[in-house]
C-alpha cells in the first residue's frame, strides 16, 4: 500500500519535472525566460523562509537584507578576484552562516512583532551599508558586468542555459529542504513553534536548534542571491527593499505555510500571475492583489491545501467508510 | 530504486520528444527575439505570427511598434503617468499625420523597481518593440543595460545618474545628466547667489550622490567651502543636517534629492534657516513636490530641471498648450522628456522607412545619426556620450509658481 503511495507521488513529480525541462521547448519566449528564472530563484529563497517563519513560527521580514547579501559577497568576491562564480557560492554559503549566526541569537530572546521589527531593521541596516561603503560595493550605482555561471568552459550566458542550470539549483535545494523537514530537525523545528517549553523540558537546547534552523534558512537566501547576481549581471541596493521581504512571506502565505510543495507553488504563484495579469492595463495589479487577499481570506492554510485538502479528506472517508464495512 | 530510474527516463523521454519539436528559428542566445525584427516586409509579417514582429502591414501601410517602460505603480506612479500621456501624445500626433495607426505603443509597468524594469523590457522586446521609451530611474537603465545591448534595441532612458556613461550603444539619455545640471545649479550659487559657504544636503543613492559629486567638484576647484550633508532616501527629519549647515555658517544650501525629501527639507529649512538662499534639484519644479508645500517655504527658491510649463519658447509653448487641451493638467518635466524621447523614436522610424529598411538596428542608428532636433526640453541631437539632450533650465519660485529664468547649455 505504501509503495503504491510512492510510485503515485514519484510519477507525479516525474511529470512535474519532465514539463520543466520541457518549458523552454514548449515556450519559446525571453520574456518568459526571464520570469521563468525569476521563479526558480525565488523558490529557493521561500524554501529557507519556510524554514523559520513557516516551521518554526518566526516572522522573518529580512529576507530582503539575507538576499542582498548574498548577491553582493558572491559578486564582490568574483569582480575582486577574477575567480569562478561558483567559489562565489561558497562565499555566499559562508556569509549566510554568518548571517544565521546573527540572526539566529537574536531570535533566543525575541519573539512575535519584536523579532519581526528586528528583521526589518536587519534589511535596512543592510541597504544603508550597500548604499554608503561606495569604495567596496559601488554604493548606490550598484555593481555591474557580473559574469555568469560556467562549466568546464561552457558558459551559461543565455536565458535557456540559466533556466537549466537553475533547474538543477531548485532540484538540490528542494531535496534539501525535504531532507530537513522530513528529519528530526523538521519535527524539532515544528514542536518550537508549537510549544517549546515542552520542548525544553525534554531536554533539547532550543539555542542550538534555531540558531541551526536560521543557518540553513540563511544559506538558502544567500544562495538565491548569488543566483540572482550571475543571471541578472547587475545588481543595486535599491533592489533589496523591505517590499521583496514581504513579497517572499506572501508566496510562503500564498502556498501555504510549512509546506515544501505549499512554498514552491507560492513562489511560482506570486511571480507569475502578475505577468499573467499584465493584460487588464493599469488594472493588473490591483487585481492580481485582489485575488491573493481574497486567496488568503478563503483559504487561510494555503493553496495547496485548499487544493488537495478536499481530496485527502475524500480519500481519508473512503478508507473510513471501507474499514467499517470491513469490520461488519 | 528501480521505480524512480523509470520515473526519471520518462521524464528525460519526454524532453528529448519536446527537444526534437518542430523550430521556429528561435535560438537560444539572449538576443534571440530582435533577430527576428530584422525586416519590416513580409518577414517582419511571418515573425508577428508568433508575437515577435515589429512591423505588421496593414490597410494603409506598415505599423511600427514602439516600447514604453513606465513607472505605472510603485514610488513614482504620478510621474510615470505623465511619462505615458507625452508618450500617447507624441504617437498620436505622428498616426494624424499618418492618416492611420502608423505607430503602436506597448505601454509596460516596471514597478518602479529594477526587476520589473527588466522584465517589462524584456517583454516589450519579445513582443517586437523598435525602440523602448524609460525606463528612467538610472539604477533601472543600468539593470536593462546588458539585455537591450545583447538584443540590439535601444532604449531612451531618463536616468541622470553619471554611472550611464555611453559606454552602451544601445542606450539614449533623454535629459541633461547630473554632472551637467548639478554643475549648473553650482555654478550658479557662484555667479548669482555669490555663494561663499555651500550646505550640500543630498540622498546618497546614485541620484544625490551622482548630483553632489558634480557640484563638490565645481565647489573644490573654485575654492568654495562646503559642508556634505547626506541623507538616507526616505528619511523624513533632515533637522540635524540643516542645523549642521547653519552651524557651520552657510549662506547657501544646495539639495539634490527626491520629491518627498525636498518637500519636507524646504519645510524644515524655513523653520530653521528662512533667509539662506535655496537652490534644488529638478524635483522642486514638480506639482507632486509643491502640491506639499506652503508658499511662503519654496518662494525665493531657485531649481535647475529639464523643463518649466512657464517656457517662452516657441515649441514648449505649443506643447504645454496641446498637453493641457488634451489631458487638463499642465505638463511637467517627466511629460516633456519623454514626448522628446517618443519624438526621437518615430522620427528615426521614419527616416528608415524612407531608407527602406526598418529595423531595431537601423532605428538605433538613425537616433544616434539625427539632426538636430527643437523639444520641449531644448535641442535634440545625439553626442559621443549618448546624450540626446545638453541643456537646462533655471527656474525661480514665485510662491510656488516657477518662472522662467534663463536656458543653460553646455
Amino acid at each position: 500500500m505504501k509503495n503504491n503511495k510512492n510510485t503515485k507521488n514519484m510519477l507525479m513529480w516525474g511529470i512535474v519535472l519532465a514539463l520543466v525541462l520541457c518549458l523552454p521547448h514548449i515556450i519559446r519566449n525571453d520574456y518568459w525566460m526571464v520570469v521563468f528564472v525569476r521563479v526558480l530563484i525565488n523558490i529557493v529563497l521561500v524554501l529557507g523562509l519556510n524554514l523559520i517563519t513557516g516551521l518554526i513560527g518566526q516572522m522573518n521580514l529580512g529576507s530582503a537584507g539575507i538576499y542582498a547579501l548574498g548577491a553582493y559577497s558572491s559578486a564582490l568576491f568574483v569582480k575582486n578576484t577574477g575567480l569562478s562564480p561558483w567559489l562565489g557560492l561558497l562565499v555566499a554559503v559562508a556569509t549566510g552562516i554568518v548571517i544565521g549566526l546573527v540572526l539566529g541569537y537574536p531570535s533566543l530572546r525575541l519573539k512575535g512583532v519584536y523579532f519581526s521589527l528586528t528583521t526589518i531593521g536587519f534589511t535596512q541596516v543592510v541597504q544603508i551599508f550597500l548604499n554608503n561603503m561606495t569604495k567596496v560595493t559601488g554604493g548606490s550605482q550598484g555593481l555591474k558586468s557580473i559574469s555568469p555561471y560556467s562549466l568546464f568552459g561552457f558558459i551559461f550566458d543565455s536565458y535557456v542555459k540559466s533556466y537549466y542550470l537553475y533547474v538543477v539549483f531548485v532540484l538540490i535545494a528542494i531535496f534539501c529542504a525535504v531532507r530537513i523537514v522530513n528529519s528530526k530537525w523538521g519535527r524539532l523545528y515544528r514542536s518550537l513553534r508549537d510549544n517549546s517549553d515542552a520542548v525544553e523540558m525534554s531536554g533539547i537546547n532550543i539555542a542550538d536548534v534555531k540558531v541551526k534552523a536560521f543557518i540553513a534558512a540563511a544559506i538558502f537566501g544567500t544562495v538565491a542571491g548569488a543566483m540572482y547576481a550571475h543571471f541578472y549581471g547587475y545588481i543595486s541596493p535599491s533592489t533589496y527593499t523591505v517590499d521583496i521581504s514581504m513579497n517572499f512571506v506572501l508566496m510562503l502565505l500564498v502556498g501555504g505555510i510549512g509546506s515544501v510543495s505549499g512554498a514552491m507553488f507560492g513562489a511560482v504563484i506570486v511571480t507569475i500571475l502578475p505577468e499573467l495579469l499584465r493584460g487588464l492595463g493599469n488594472y493588473y495589479l490591483i487585481t492580481f492583489y485582489i485575488i491573493i487577499f481574497l486567496g488568503i481570506l478563503f483559504f487561510p492554510n494555503g493553496w495547496v491545501d485548499a487544493a488537495v485538502g478536499p481530496v485527502k479528506k475524500l480519500i481519508a472517508k473512503k478508507k473510513k467508510e471501507e474499514r467499517a464495512g470491513g469490520e461488519k | 530504486m528501480k521505480k524512480l530510474l523509470a520515473v526519471f527516463l520518462a521524464a528525460a523521454m519526454t524532453f528529448s520528444l519536446a527537444a526534437c519539436g518542430g523550430d521556429s528559428g528561435t535560438k537560444e542566445t539572449k538576443g534571440e527575439e530582435a533577430g527576428t525584427t530584422e525586416a519590416a516586409g513580409s518577414e517582419a509579417a511571418e515573425t508577428k505570427a508568433d508575437g515577435t514582429g515589429a512591423a505588421e502591414p496593414s490597410g494603409s501601410g506598415e505599423t511600427y511598434r514602439i516600447g514604453l517602460a513606465a513607472m505605472l505603480t510603485g514610488d513614482n506612479a504620478l510621474n510615470g503617468e505623465r511619462m505615458q500621456k507625452a508618450s500617447e501624445m507624441a504617437i498620436a500626433q505622428y498616426n494624424e499625420a499618418a492618416g492611420y495607426e502608423k505607430f503602436v505603443l506597448n505601454i509596460e509597468d516596471d514597478l518602479t523597481t529594477n526587476e520589473g524594469a527588466l522584465t517589462a523590457v524584456q517583454k516589450l522586446i519579445s513582443d517586437g518593440c523598435l525602440a523602448i521609451i524609460g525606463p528612467h530611474r538610472s539604477s533601472a537603465a543600468l539593470a536593462v543595460s546588458d539585455t537591450v545591448a545583447e538584443n540590439q534595441v535601444c532604449v531612451l532612458v531618463g536616468g541622470t545618474s553619471v554611472a550611464i556613461d555611453g559606454s552602451n550603444d544601445y542606450m539614449f539619455r533623454t535629459r541633461a545628466s547630473d554632472a551637467i545640471m548639478a554643475t549648473v545649479a553650482a555654478t550658479f550659487c557662484k555667479d548669482t547667489l555669490d555663494a561663499k559657504k555651500v550646505g550640500i544636503l543630498h540622498a546618497s543613492d546614485e541620484y544625490g550622490q551622482g548630483g553632489a559629486d558634480a557640484a563638490m567638484a565645481f565647489f573644490n576647484a573654485q575654492g568654495i567651502e562646503y559642508v556634505d550633508c547626506p541623507h538616507n532616501v526616505n528619511d523624513v527629519d533632515f533637522t540635524s543636517a540643516i542645523l549642521e549647515c547653519q552651524s557651520g555658517g552657510c549662506d547657501t544650501v544646495f539639495t539634490w534629492t527626491h520629491d518627498a525629501e525636498t518637500a519636507i527639507i524646504y519645510q524644515q529649512l524655513a523653520t530653521y534657516m528662512p533667509d539662506v538662499n535655496k537652490i534644488a534639484s529638478p524635483g522642486l519644479t514638480l506639482d507632486n513636490v509643491l502640491n506639499l508645500c506652503e508658499d511662503s517655504w519654496v518662494d525665493g527658491a531657485y531649481s535647475v530641471t529639464d523643463f518649466i510649463s512657464t517656457s517662452t519658447d516657441a515649441v514648449a509653448v505649443d506643447f504645454v498648450k496641446e498637453y493641457q487641451e488634451l489631458y487638463g493638467e499642465t505638463p511637467d518635466l517627466y511629460a516633456a522628456a519623454y514626448y522628446g524621447a517618443a519624438v526621437m523614436i518615430c522620427d528615426a522610424v521614419l527616416t528608415c522607412e524612407a531608407a527602406g529598411e526598418v529595423t531595431p538596428q537601423t532605428v538605433r542608428d538613425a537616433i544616434a545619426a539625427a539632426q538636430t532636433k527643437t523639444l520641449p526640453t531644448g535641442d535634440f541631437y545625439n553626442d559621443d556620450a549618448n546624450n540626446l539632450v545638453h541643456s537646462c533650465v533655471i527656474a525661480k519660485l514665485n510662491g510656488k509658481a516657477p518662472e522662467f529664468v534663463q536656458s543653460v547649455s553646455e
